[in-house]
Parts: C-alpha cells; sequence; structure tokens
C-alpha cells in the first residue's frame, strides 16, 4: 500500500483531538459506570470498591475522622459506636491489603469532599511487601481510577450476572463479624526485643507524602496498631514507635495495652489472633475514639447536631445489629463450651 | 517493569519517545541504548553488567573474527582440495592456520556465550539431578549456588550467538559500531521476550533510525493500536484464564477426563494470547521508534501439521534453531555420510529419515531445554522430535492412502481434520509443557481417560475454577475477536490498510472501541492478581 506521510499541523491537530475526544468518552463511561455502581453494580464489588464507594456517598463536610489500613482496621475501629461513645462522625475507609499508595491516594481525594480534622492510619499496612516497580503501578492505577472512575468499576457488568454475588450490611465503612476463635498460641507476643522489622521503602516515602498532605491541610495523622498476636512483636513496635518518634507522630501500639483496653482474646478474636470480631472492634473504637478525642479536642461532638439525625438513626440500627452480633459471639463460645463439657464427660465416663 | 504495566506503557515508553523524538537523528542510537540499559538496569538492577559484558564480548570477538575470516581466502575449501595454483605465492600453511585460528575463536564465542546461559540459568537444575544421584547413593547433597538470572538472558544470549555465527561464515561483515551490537541484543521492547533478531533484521536501523513520531501519522497510529491490540488478548483473556490455568494445574491430582482437556485447552488459549499479545506491544513499541522487529506467530492454529506449527509459533525461535543447529549439523560431512551410508542400504527414504533425524535431535532437544530447567521442557523437544520424524515416516502411506481413497487431500474436509489433528497435538504438548514437572505430566495425561465426565462442561463446574459465568463470556468473547481476526489475517486481508482507508470518524469510532474494550472486559484492577509475563520467565 502507498505509504501516505501525513506530516504536518493538520495531522498534530487530528492527534490532540483523539486525545480529547478520548478524554471526554472516558469521562462519560466513567459517569455511566457510577450511576451503576449506585444500583446493581454494587453486588458482588470487590471489598475495596465497595468501601470506596459508600465513603464518596457521604455528605460532603460531614465527616471529621477518618481511620484507613489494612483488614486490621477493618476490623477493629467502628464508626457508629465511636459516634454513640463521643459523637465523631467518622469512618472507616479500610480494606483488606489495602497499600500505602491507595491509601495515600484515598486520603488526597477524601480531602477535597470532607475536611477531615483527624487521620487515623493502623500500621501494619506499612509492612505490606511492595517493590518499587509496583508502588509506581500502584499508584498510577490508582490515579486513573480517582480521574476515570471506569477503570475501579469496569468490573460492573459482570456483577449482575452472578446469583451469588451478595453485599454485607456496612455501618460507615464497618462491618459486623461474629465469628470467635482465641489465638491457639499467643508465641512471643510482645515479648521485649531490641531488633527492628525492615519497611519497604516505597511505603515509608508514601507515609512521608501522606504527612506533608496532611500538614498542607491541617489534619493530624495518628498511628495506631491493632491487636494481633498474629501480626505484632516487638520488633514491630519499635519500628513504629521510631518511625513516629522521627516525625514527632503520636503512635498509639494497642498490643501494649491490651489490659487497658480489655481485650479477653478468648471472646474478641475473629481467626486466633489475626483479627478482631465485634467485641473485640467494640473495645479498640471506645478506647481509640477516646484517645482521640484526647489528641484533638476541637473533634466537634455531632451527636446534639441537627445535621446529623441521619446519623442518629444510622447509630440507633448500627447498635441493634452489634448487640445482636455480640450476643451471637457469647452463644457460639456457650455452645463450643457446652460440646466440649459434653465430649468431657463422656470421655469422663468411658474412663470409670 | 513488564510491557504490559502502566509503568512501562504510560510511563517509560512515552518519555522514551519523547527523548528520542528531540534528540538528532544522528544521535538517536546513543539514546536508544540509553534507554535500553535503563529499561534493564530498572527489571535487573546491576545484573546490566551481564548485558553490557556480552555486548563488549560479542562486539570485540566479532571484529576478530572478520578479521581473521580476512586473511581466509574464500576458495579455501578448493584450496585445500586441490593446492594454489601455479605460480601462486599462496602460503597454504599460513591459510591453514588462519582457519583454525578463525575456528577457534568462533568456538570460544559461543561457548563462552552458552556456558554463561548454563551456568546462570541450568546450575540449580544440574545440582538437583546430582543430588538425587547422591541421595540413591546415601551421599551428602551439594548445596546449589544462589545466581541471579538477567532479564532476557536466554533471548539476547540467542542473539548474540546468532552474530557471532553470521561473521563467521561471512554472511555478514563484523559490525564497527558498537550501539548497533550494544541494540541488537539490547533493545528495550524485545529484551523480556524477544523476537530473536538477527543481526540483518535490526542492526541497520539501529544506527539511523527513522521514527515514526512525529512524522508519519499513518505508521504511528498503526503502532498504536497494534499495542492496544496486544493488551486486549493479554489482559482481556490471558489474564482471565490464568485463574483457571493455576487452579487446575496446581490441583491436578483432583483433576481427570474433560478437565484435563479444559485444563490444556485453557493453558494453550492463554499461552498464544499472552506471548502474541506481548510481540504486538513489542512490535508496536518498537514501530514507534522507528524500528521493525520481525514477526514472531502467523496464525499458528491453522497449520496442517506440526512442523507447519513450528513455522508459524514463536518463529524467530525456530528459524533461530533451523539456521543454527539444523543446516549445520545437516551439512555437516557426518550427515552426507551417513545419508549415503543409509541410501545405499535401506533407499533413499530411509537416508532422508536418518538425516533428518540426525539433525532434528540436537534442534529439539535444544529447544525443550532453552524453555526452561526441567525434565517437562525435554520431554516436549522430544514429544515434538517423535511427532516430525512420524510425519516422515508415514510419508509414502498418506501419500498412497490419498490416491488409493481419492480423497482431494487440498479439500475443506481434509485440511479441517489435518488441523484439528494438528490442534490435539498442540493441546497435549502444552499439558506437559505447563505441568510443574514430568511427573505432573504424565499423571494429568493418564488422568485425562478416566472418568470423562463430559457433563461437567455445563453442569456449573466450570464456574468452580476461580472465574465466574461473566468472565467465561469475556474469554470466549475475546478468543471469537482474535478468530475471526486471525481468519481474515490468514486469507490475506490487511486489516491495517482496510482500517486506513475508512472514513476519519468511522477510524476513530473503531480505535475507541477497542480501547473501550479493553478497559471494560480487562481483567485488572481489584480482585484480580497483576499475571508475570510467561515467556520472560524462559
Amino acid at each position: 500500500m502507498k505509504q501516505t506521510n501525513h506530516s504536518g499541523k493538520g495531522s498534530r491537530i487530528r492527534g490532540v483531538l483523539f486525545f480529547l475526544v478520548l478524554i471526554l468518552l472516558f469521562s462519560l463511561v466513567s459517569r455511566f459506570f457510577i450511576f451503576l455502581s449506585s444500583e446493581e453494580g454494587r453486588k458482588g464489588m470487590h471489598m475495596r470498591d465497595y468501601i470506596y464507594t459508600a465513603l464518596g456517598e457521604e455528605r460532603k463536610g460531614s465527616l471529621d475522622l477518618l481511620v484507613t489500613g489494612n483488614s486490621e482496621s477493618a476490623a477493629s475501629y467502628s464508626p457508629l459506636e465511636a459516634y454513640t461513645d463521643q459523637g465523631i462522625a467518622s469512618f472507616n475507609a479500610s480494606a483488606y491489603r489495602l497499600k500505602m499508595q491507595e491509601i495515600y491516594l484515598m486520603v488526597e481525594n477524601t480531602l477535597k469532599r470532607q475536611k477531615i480534622k483527624v487521620l487515623v492510619l493502623e500500621t501494619l499496612s506499612l509492612t505490606e511487601p511492595v517493590e518499587e516497580n509496583e508502588a509506581l503501578e500502584a499508584l498510577m492505577k490508582g490515579e486513573a481510577e480517582w480521574v476515570f472512575p471506569v477503570f475501579r468499576f469496569h468490573n460492573i457488568w459482570t456483577h449482575g450476572l452472578d446469583p451469588l454475588d451478595w453485599q454485607p450490611a456496612m455501618w460507615k465503612g464497618y462491618i459486623i463479624r461474629t465469628q470467635v476463635k482465641r489465638p491457639k498460641n499467643m508465641g512471643l507476643y510482645m515479648h521485649p526485643s531490641d531488633f527492628f522489622y525492615d519497611l519497604p521503602p516505597a511505603n515509608i516515602r508514601m507515609l512521608d507524602r501522606l504527612l506533608r498532605l496532611c500538614d498542607s491541610k491541617g489534619v493530624q495523622l495518628i498511628l495506631y496498631s491493632a491487636p494481633s498476636p498474629q501480626n505484632y512483636d516487638m520488633k514491630k513496635h519499635n519500628t513504629f514507635a521510631k518511625l513516629a518518634e522521627e516525625r514527632g507522630l503520636t503512635y498509639l501500639d494497642l498490643n501494649l495495652l491490651t489490659d487497658q483496653v480489655g481485650i479477653d482474646w478468648k471472646t474478641d478474636s475473629l481467626d486466633a489472633g489475626d483479627h478482631l470480631n465485634i467485641c473485640g472492634a467494640r473495645k479498640v473504637t471506645a478506647y481509640l475514639s477516646e484517645a482521640v478525642k484526647e489528641l484533638e479536642p476541637d473533634l466537634p461532638d455531632r451527636r446534639e447536631d441537627p445535621g446529623y439525625s441521619d446519623w442518629e438513626e444510622a447509630a440507633a440500627s448500627y447498635k441493634k445489629e452489634a448487640d445482636a452480633g455480640a450476643r451471637k459471639v457469647m452463644d457460639r463460645l456457650a455452645k463450643r463450651r457446652a460440646r466440649w463439657q459434653k465430649a468431657a464427660r463422656k470421655q469422663a465416663q468411658g474412663q470409670g | 517493569m513488564g510491557y504490559n504495566e502502566l509503568p512501562f506503557l504510560f510511563g517509560f515508553l512515552p518519555l522514551a519517545l519523547l527523548l528520542f523524538s528531540i534528540t538528532p537523528r544522528a544521535k538517536r542510537k546513543y539514546i536508544l541504548t540509553f534507554l535500553s540499559w535503563t529499561y534493564f538496569t530498572i527489571c535487573s538492577r546491576y545484573l546490566l553488567v551481564w548485558l553490557i559484558g556480552t555486548t563488549l564480548f560479542i562486539y570485540i570477538m566479532g571484529l576478530w573474527i572478520g578479521k581473521v575470516g580476512d586473511r581466509i581466502p574464500e576458495n579455501y575449501e578448493v584450496l585445500m582440495r586441490k593446492g594454489p595454483k601455479e605460480g601462486s605465492d599462496v602460503d597454504l600453511r599460513a591459510v591453514k592456520k588462519e582457519h583454525i585460528r578463525h575456528k577457534t575463536l568462533m568456538l570460544v564465542s559461543v561457548l563462552t556465550l552458552f556456558g554463561v546461559l548454563l551456568v546462570l540459568k541450568y546450575t540449580g537444575f544440574f545440582v538437583d539431578q546430582l543430588n538425587g544421584i547422591l541421595a540413591s547413593a546415601g551421599k551428602v547433597p551439594v548445596v546449589a549456588p544462589k545466581l541471579l538470572v538477567p532479564v532476557g538472558l536466554s533471548f539476547y544470549t540467542l542473539e548474540a550467538v546468532g552474530y557471532i555465527l553470521e561473521v563467521y561464515w561471512k554472511r555478514i561483515p563484523a559490525e564497527h559500531d558498537f550501539w548497533a551490537i550494544a541494540l541488537l541484543i539490547g533493545f528495550f521492547p524485545q529484551t523480556m521476550e524477544g523476537p530473536i533478531a538477527r543481526y540483518g533484521d535490526t542492526a541497520k536501523q539501529f544506527i539511523a533510525p527513522e521514527p515514526a513520531v512525529p512524522r508519519n501519522l499513518q505508521e504511528m497510529t498503526s503502532a498504536a493500536m497494534r499495542i492496544v491490540w496486544g493488551m486486549f488478548k493479554k489482559i482481556v483473556i490471558a489474564d482471565r484464564l490464568n485463574t483457571v490455568v493455576a487452579y487446575l494445574f496446581d490441583n491436578y491430582q483432583d483433576q481427570n477426563g474433560v478437565m484435563i482437556v479444559v485444563a490444556a485447552v485453557s493453558y494453550t488459549v492463554q499461552l498464544y494470547m499472552e506471548f502474541s499479545g506481548m510481540m504486538d506491544v513489542v512490535i508496536g513499541s518498537a514501530r514507534l521508534f522507528g524500528i521493525r522487529l520481525p514477526e514472531n506467530f502467523r496464525q499458528p492454529f491453522f497449520s496442517q501439521t506440526a512442523s507447519e506449527f513450528w513455522r508459524r509459533w514463536h518463529i524467530t525461535l525456530g528459524a533461530w534453531l533451523k539456521d543454527y543447529l539444523f543446516y549445520p549439523v545437516a551439512a555437516s560431512r557426518f550427515s552426507k555420510d551417513l545419508g549415503k551410508k543409509v541410501r545405499k542400504k535401506h533407499g533413499r527414504h530411509a537416508a532422508k529419515l536418518a538425516t533428518s533425524a540426525l539433525a532434528l535431535t540436537p534442534v529439539w532437544l535444544f529447544n525443550g531445554l532453552w524453555h526452561g530447567a526441567g525434565w517437562h521442557y525435554i520431554f516436549y523437544g522430544i514429544y515434538y522430535l517423535a511427532l516430525l520424524l512420524l510425519e516422515q515416516v508415514i510419508d509414502p502411506a498418506r501419500d498412497a492412502f490419498y490416491k488409493k481413497t481419492g480423497i482431494n487431500r487440498k479439500g475443506k474436509g481434509a485440511t479441517l481434520f489435518r488441523i484439528l489433528r494438528t490442534w490435539l497435538i498442540i493441546f497435549t504438548g502444552e499439558l506437559f509443557f505447563r505441568a510443574d514437572t514430568m511427573g505432573a505430566g504424565l499423571h494429568m495425561f493418564g488422568s485425562m481417560f478416566k472418568n470423562s465426565g463430559i457433563s461437567r462442561l455445563f453442569d456449573g463446574t466450570l464456574l468452580h475454577l476461580g472465574i465466574e459465568g461473566a468472565d467465561w463470556i469475556a474469554v470466549i468473547f475475546g478468543t471469537v475477536v482474535v478468530f475471526i481476526y486471525d481468519v481474515l489475517i490468514e486469507r490475506g486481508f490487511s486489516m491495517k490498510n482496510w482500517i486506513w482507508k475508512q472514513k476519519l470518524p468511522v477510524r476513530w469510532l473503531l480505535y475507541y472501541a477497542l480501547i473501550v474494550a479493553v478497559i471494560m472486559f480487562g481483567a485488572y484492577g481489584t480482585g484480580y492478581e497483576p499475571v508475570d509475563l510467561i515467556y520472560a520467565g524462559f
């Protein structure tokens, strides 16, 4: 075929026009996908996207505190509990294996709509293994998803097709979990150590970037470690304590404060000391919200604010569900105990 | 940083293109080398020293071999057989000495290059075999040293050996421009997965590349759309199938009958979509820099025989093996003598078979081992060796069959039968290729004939392999689209020319449709694990 040389100004204009139309197309498709995400599309949505969607639907300027991190914070902080106890309007934007790069972008974009006063970051996200290239990939993907939501919601078309897809009830980002399993062996949980843990440099860089962002927006950044014998030890504590000290941040390691928090490993762990269930989350939330209130006295009490009547309703509904969840935990334990006693009796009779 | 990753597609590639475009034409080889070495460093860090070392080595050895070769007369063989013409002052002894030197230099170069490949890539495998022997003898096992393998080692070693042999055979003069050699084996779009370029294909283009950007809009658009098309194959089809393939092969002991067939077919489709898709990205990326890389695929699933399949699948590897291994062995004195002896005793067909077997055996053993250090890879090579020899053995019988039955061998029915038979061969080969071990491959092959359970294709079992119904729809839709495209190309249709003949709005509509299809149907984002490039692992 004859090669046409399309050089010159015309082709350059056409090239620019092509990309402008493409951007317009992405925006239009994104809007369509956001529309879909509010209906059936939410079924089967990945937990991170489900939470981000709910966060985006919070009334503009209504949130004062944001808790974020990976599954440790997802399972340990309940915003409506903090609202009931301290009147804090908060949201738990945490998800399984959330990377620091994703957290940064989420906070950056949330701050465009919300006037957050305190950001509480669960520290285990800082340990998430990430190579330099993966960090760059996560940032680029994340940026694209925030600019053109079609990149985040592109799988929505699959959700309606699978009848098994569903979503659990979410309470300002928190999902009530009622399973219970005590840790088998506490091992060397928080035994003294002088060693430190190697954090991926890309994550430390991201923390510093997050800190700069918080400083520029007047947000207080607080670090906390959720109680978790499976994930924490003194090596990690030393690392996070040093990291916080060097940056002038408050660090609350609840693994060293389990007595003050009131953690009972027989009743409060979801999965043998990895995550907390509703009982553990209630205790951590009570402790954490009180501590945050002390650290940031300007945090408003929204319980008297008429603009938060919907929060009152949500808190009332949540309380019913959370109480039922806590009872379920206790029932499960009682049933388990009864089974063991029965088995022990049988064994004793057999021996007799 | 894989070619399918955002940092490459939207970071490194555009930046490289920008740098390249603002550099004067005469200096572009420097910037291309800089970009290529930067890319290599991002992927393999300090292992760049291996690439630079290889570049320097073949540059110097190439010049040396070329220089010595120049002192050997063209008619060396005749000269040695018949002696110098009367009155000629040719010193036969000196010429012979140069000839030996020439050959020694070539051998040292080739052995060094393969030696590095062998040590870095296969030490673990050889130590494992040794430990097996030591264990059976009750001796203490040897600890294998942990060696880091630079990205693309298998690919650039073949390119380097090819260059040395071409210079040795005097098919090309030794290259005096270091940067041409650096780019011949290190050009960044082909670092990870090839294609295995020859000096004649690319080297001269590197010295003064004519960029597609920004001068030729048609070239630029075609190159960019080829990248998008490659991404369609990779993230819509291959990455979705990865979950199914990993599940079935990881849990192979729980699978039998039709599920083994699903595993073999899924992996074959995944491999084709991924490898050919990445070749589209690689060739498209290179085109943006004005470099034409050789094609690596030519609709392989339309092959009617196993040998044709290998002329259409990973073409540059097949061509490399043919030119640098098959022909030299087939043209060797030993092969010729063997042919003569067998012809005398058993006839022409047997002689052809014997010489083919002699030349094909190293080719297929090499092919298997090149893909990786494992018995299943060696078996994969032997499998194709056996099939290719079988093709030759039954040649006369097949001709006789067509003659006797009167079946038109070029008819649609016979052609379709041969294509489907080749599919069977391909799927079986890929089953062993993907299996983790030889034992796993044999187990899976044996399980295929137990409890066929065809109903599992329709009773929802396929929805419990890690992907849902919607994913299967995307895979089937994508595969059908690629199949239709391949049919059109096979029939000589040029998509590039056809698109370019359309009016601007139609063209743009097609481009946008492809881009949106990749974004909407791609298996990426939350819930999908990124999938490493398969051939980059070889």
